[in-house]
């Protein structure tokens, strides 16, 4: 559309577009395709925090060129097996809440909405459930807890998200220490790969036969493949929530307090570290005391028994570091503001740029990776606020999860200082022995820096995509590509 | 400073801002004063909420999971954050207002306000499609197949073909020195005879002087205003409010929350101001009940399962009195839909959906129905003759002929507990 400036504009134009478009139809009828302009303007887009300055300037961050809702792994399996044919991309997308343009259709190409995927069957012996990839989040823990059940994968973005999306990024939620990670509650999938055939693994408690092939999918950002089933494991609705919060002046005291309980195997499902910006961010209006301190919270879930206990141990190792309890009015409101998202939308239109960058690392570089980036992120001119809190932990290390705000200096463009702040970001997490991204993923954002992540094994991750995928038809430009991000906004 | 002011609240930013070297304070500071550049529209008499168009725009879509106008699409194109996205780029004539997708997607919406019930905002992606379409209508771009609503306004009065306000009318009763007036909604008058009797029955029972004053009464005109037409539902505004005005009604009797909330919020909205008391059928006779005017002691062994229509529900924040009726009722079991209270989810009809997206409407009909009859109910029981509709609609089109419940009014309960015949 003319109106329009489009920033990955697809330089390949498909020539049998027409042609494509036909037989595509045939797969799916004509009621689940379109080449409407106004649906490539919707699904030209994912929630990349950087689009939303294009939003407000008028530019498109891509166009796709065809939009599929297909209802059975069937028909995926021949619209991949016909834009092998074509040689056209295949870009699978949730619902669009993923940070870092993973489902963006950089050099266009066909769109598959997995949103007819939405079947549940539970299976309450096993305590599993196996859900459609298209499913939204929200919507399967409403279902199960209609039934006292949960699965606990609670992201901040699971009123907007699909269970395909978390496997594609191995998503984290809120509660990941008692529930885990995407990766450690899927049991097993059925996928259609890029080649059209269908394929589906076996469920099982645990096995030893062999490599554990589809766990190479988890993580694979529609790369390798388009998740159509997955079978995850499910809860029981907990007796007791536990809530506790503690407030402490020094970061590495706060960090061995959360380190050694979790290495005693108490597990809360929800550890929040605030530094001191963050603290004063959240915390500063209804928690007075909270005024130049670290704000710690706790959540934890199970058998009142056993939360009781743990409560009991986790302050016993807060005090011990010179933790300051808190009491539960700090958690009441993490409760109440927890998904209420605005800041995009109320700071958006001041012309800033900002973002989220989460990474991980072991507990022995915790606290110097947090120090090292926020200088490095502040060392970016144009770059006013800096700040971090720490979002999921595990026995051996923590995810740190930081914000970054600002205006580019004279004679600088947004796009350029987004890119200094990521690339400020990463290099110094890789220099510092973390890993580029927790749970968000790679995208467009860190596709440049796979390589680095991971160093020998990246090549034959390559090899994998090569044999999988040979004609790099599944959700190109994300993974294994250096550079595709443009300059100019 | 105007942003230290709008931020005196948020200290650690202003902090922030003070800290900050010069370049950048001045840069932030430029940055907040050109802002609302985004909010302004070079379109003429362009009157759209575009601070909340553009919030939108910019939102990760927080209420999606349960937006009915995407979970019964299953489209993005349609969820309220991408309508409001695609809204923002007609303001800002990326797209031209004259787009036929554009406008369908402007339309693709129940006016359930589900999204404003979840949204961190407040924002009510619906309303901000009413306002679109309302744009639509001052540049005659709404869509053909809804001109006949408007037609028929012209025609008879209302929106239906045949008019339900006629003399012949079975419901067209006049009892002289009337202090009530029982404003009997158009879908109630024609697709809920058995409500409407309901109500009437009542109405004798408790030996009330009522008129209903067909000839002179108009439709309330919320499905035109919710479609674009906001000036002739204005017009219409003004004529109830005259004949209204101008009888001895001391209170105005609804049986549907959309003339409730029309004639009640967004008249007065409009500065047109209904002097009589407004209520809906629902609360006059839970009063009556606590009065001990109404004794409805005969058992109904039923079981029901309760729908609460959006309006009630969501826009304005009742959800107890229907449950307090129930209450009063011997042999009455209650057992609740999965989403309901506040979290109820839109039965399709809303916003005109029928007209503009018959199928999903119909779709959307379906969902619900299922969802009411979780427990196996006898009668699944609402206070919306709209709602009423779709769910019998919903039991016609279906594929599934096992439908042993039926359909009611809470009016008919009531009446079924007084022994009345209606
Ligand atoms: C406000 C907000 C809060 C967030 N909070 C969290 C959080 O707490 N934890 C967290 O982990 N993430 C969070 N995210 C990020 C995001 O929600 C997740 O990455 C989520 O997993 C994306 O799901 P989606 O359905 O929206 O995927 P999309 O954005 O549609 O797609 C993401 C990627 O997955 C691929 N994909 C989607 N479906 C499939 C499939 N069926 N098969 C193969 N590939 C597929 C796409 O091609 C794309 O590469 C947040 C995002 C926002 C906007
Ligand atoms: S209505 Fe609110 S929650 Fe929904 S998309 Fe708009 S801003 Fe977001
Ligand atoms: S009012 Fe209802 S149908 Fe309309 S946008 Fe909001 S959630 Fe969707």
């Amino acid at each position: 559309m003319e109106n329009f400036k489009i920033h990955f504009k697809n330089k390949t134009e498909f020539k049998d577009i027409d042609k494509i478009t036909e037989k595509l139809t045939k797969i799916v009828g004509s009621e689940k395709i379109s080449v409407d302009m106004i649906d490539k303007i919707a699904y030209g887009k994912d929630y990349w925090l950087i689009s939303n300055l294009m939003t407000l300037k008028g530019t498109l961050p891509c166009l796709p060129d065809i939009i599929l809702w297909p209802q059975t792994a069937k028909e995926v399996s021949e619209i991949i097996k016909l834009a092998n044919n074509y040689k056209i991309p295949v870009i699978p997308y949730g619902e669009g809440s993923g940070v870092v343009g993973g489902a963006l259709a950089v050099n266009g190409g066909i769109i598959i909405d997995t949103k007819y995927f939405d079947s549940i069957e539970i299976n309450s012996t096993n305590m599993t459930v196996t859900v459609g990839t298209g499913l939204n989040g929200a919507v399967l823990e409403r279902n199960l807890n209609e039934l006292g059940l949960r699965m606990g994968h609670i992201p901040q973005s699971i009123r907007t998200s699909t269970i395909g999306g978390y496997i594609a990024h191995r998503a984290a939620g809120q509660f990941s220490g008692i529930y885990g990670k995407m990766e450690d509650i899927v049991l097993s999938m059925e996928i259609v790969l890029p080649t059209g055939d269908i394929i589906s693994s076996k469920t099982y408690p645990r096995a030893s036969v062999g490599p554990m092939v589809d766990r190479l999918f988890l993580g694979s950002e529609g790369t390798l493949g388009i998740v159509t089933k997955a079978t995850c494991k499910i809860w029981p609705m907990p007796e007791k929530q536990g809530k506790l919060s503690y407030l402490f002046t020094d970061m590495q005291h706060c960090l061995d307090a959360i380190r050694e309980t979790l290495q005693a195997r108490i597990n809360p499902g929800v550890i929040r570290i605030y530094d001191k910006k963050e603290t004063e961010r959240h915390f500063g209006e209804t928690i007075k005391e909270s005024k130049d301190k670290i704000m710690v919270i706790f959540v934890f879930e199970g058998i009142e028994k056993l939360v009781d206990l743990e409560l009991q141990i986790t302050s016993g190792n807060c005090k011990k570091y010179n933790g300051i309890a808190s009491g539960e009015k700090p958690i009441d409101h993490w409760f109440k503001t927890r998904f209420k998202v605005s800041e995009a939308s109320e700071f958006g239109p001041y012309d800033q740029v900002m973002d989220t960058i989460e990474v991980a690392c072991m507990w022995d570089k915790s606290k110097e990776i947090y120090d090292a980036v926020i200088n490095s992120l502040l060392s970016v001119p144009g770059i006013y606020l800096a700040s971090g809190h720490a979002s999921h932990f595990y026995s051996t290390g923590v995810c740190w999860y930081f914000t970054f705000s600002g205006i580019p200096k004279e004679g600088k463009d947004h796009f350029t200082l987004y890119n200094e702040a990521w690339d400020a970001t990463i290099s110094t997490v890789l220099k510092t022995e973390g890993t580029a991204s927790h749970h968000h993923g790679m995208g467009i954002n860190r596709g440049k820096w796979m390589q680095l992540e991971h160093g020998e094994e990246f090549k034959l991750l390559q090899k994998i995509k090569a044999t999988v995928d040979p004609n790099n038809i599944m959700n190109p430009g994300k993974l294994y590509l250096e550079e595709i991000q443009k300059k100019e906004l | 400073m105007e942003i230290i002011k709008k931020f005196s609240k948020q200290k650690w930013l202003i902090k922030l801002i003070m800290d900050m070297d010069k370049e950048d304070r001045s840069n932030m500071l430029a940055g907040y004063k050109k802002r609302k550049r985004y909010y302004t529209s070079n379109l003429t008499d362009f009157e759209v909420n575009l601070k909340d168009l553009a919030k939108c725009a910019l939102c990760p879509d927080m209420c999606g999971f349960d937006a009915p106008c995407l979970l019964v699409s299953k489209k993005t194109t349609l969820s309220p954050q991408n309508k409001s996205r695609l809204a923002l780029f007609m303001g800002m004539e990326r797209i031209p207002m004259d787009n036929p997708s554009a406008i369908s997607v402007l339309y693709s919406c129940m006016n359930c306000d589900a999204c404003k019930h979840w949204c961190p905002m407040d924002i009510s992606a619906g309303e901000l499609m009413v306002e679109m379409r309302c744009e639509l209508e001052k540049r005659d771009l709404v869509p053909e197949k809804l001109h006949h609503l408007k037609n028929r306004i012209d025609d008879n009065g209302s929106v239906f073909e045949k008019a339900p306000y006629t003399e012949e009318s079975e419901f067209n009763i006049d009892i002289p020195n009337a202090e009530v007036f029982y404003y009997i909604g158009c879908v109630s008058a024609t697709e809920r005879k058995s409500m409407v009797r309901a109500n009437i029955a009542l109405l004798n029972h408790l030996k009330v002087k009522f008129t209903t004053k067909f000839q002179d009464r108009n439709c309330c005109g919320s499905p035109l205003y919710k479609v674009g037409y906001k000036s002739v539902a204005k017009d219409l505004a003004q004529k109830n409010k005259d004949t209204i005005n101008n009888s001895k009604t001391k209170i105005v009797l609804t049986d549907c929350p959309a003339c409730l909330n029309m004639l009640k919020t967004t008249y007065s909205d409009w500065g047109v101001k209904i002097k009589p008391k407004i209520m809906h059928f629902k609360d006059f006779l839970l009063n009556k009940i606590e009065k001990g005017e109404l004794k409805p002691d005969k058992p109904v062994d039923k079981v029901i399962t309760y729908h609460d229509p959006c309006i009630f529900a969501r826009g304005l924040g009742e959800t107890e009195i229907s449950r307090e009726v129930f209450a009063k009722i011997p042999g009455l079991e209650v057992k609740e839909a999965y989403l309901h209270g506040e979290e109820t989810r839109c039965c399709g009809y809303g916003g005109g959906y029928h007209v503009t997206n018959k199928e999903l409407s119909i779709k959307e009909g379906l969902i619900r129905l299922e969802q009411l009859r979780k427990h196996s109910p006898d009668y699944i029981v609402s206070t919306c003759p709209t709602c009423e509709l779709s769910f019998l609609e919903a039991q016609k089109n279906s594929k599934n002929n096992n439908y042993t419940e039926k359909i009611k009014d809470l009016s008919e309960i009531v009446a079924e507990s007084l022994g009345l015949s209606f």
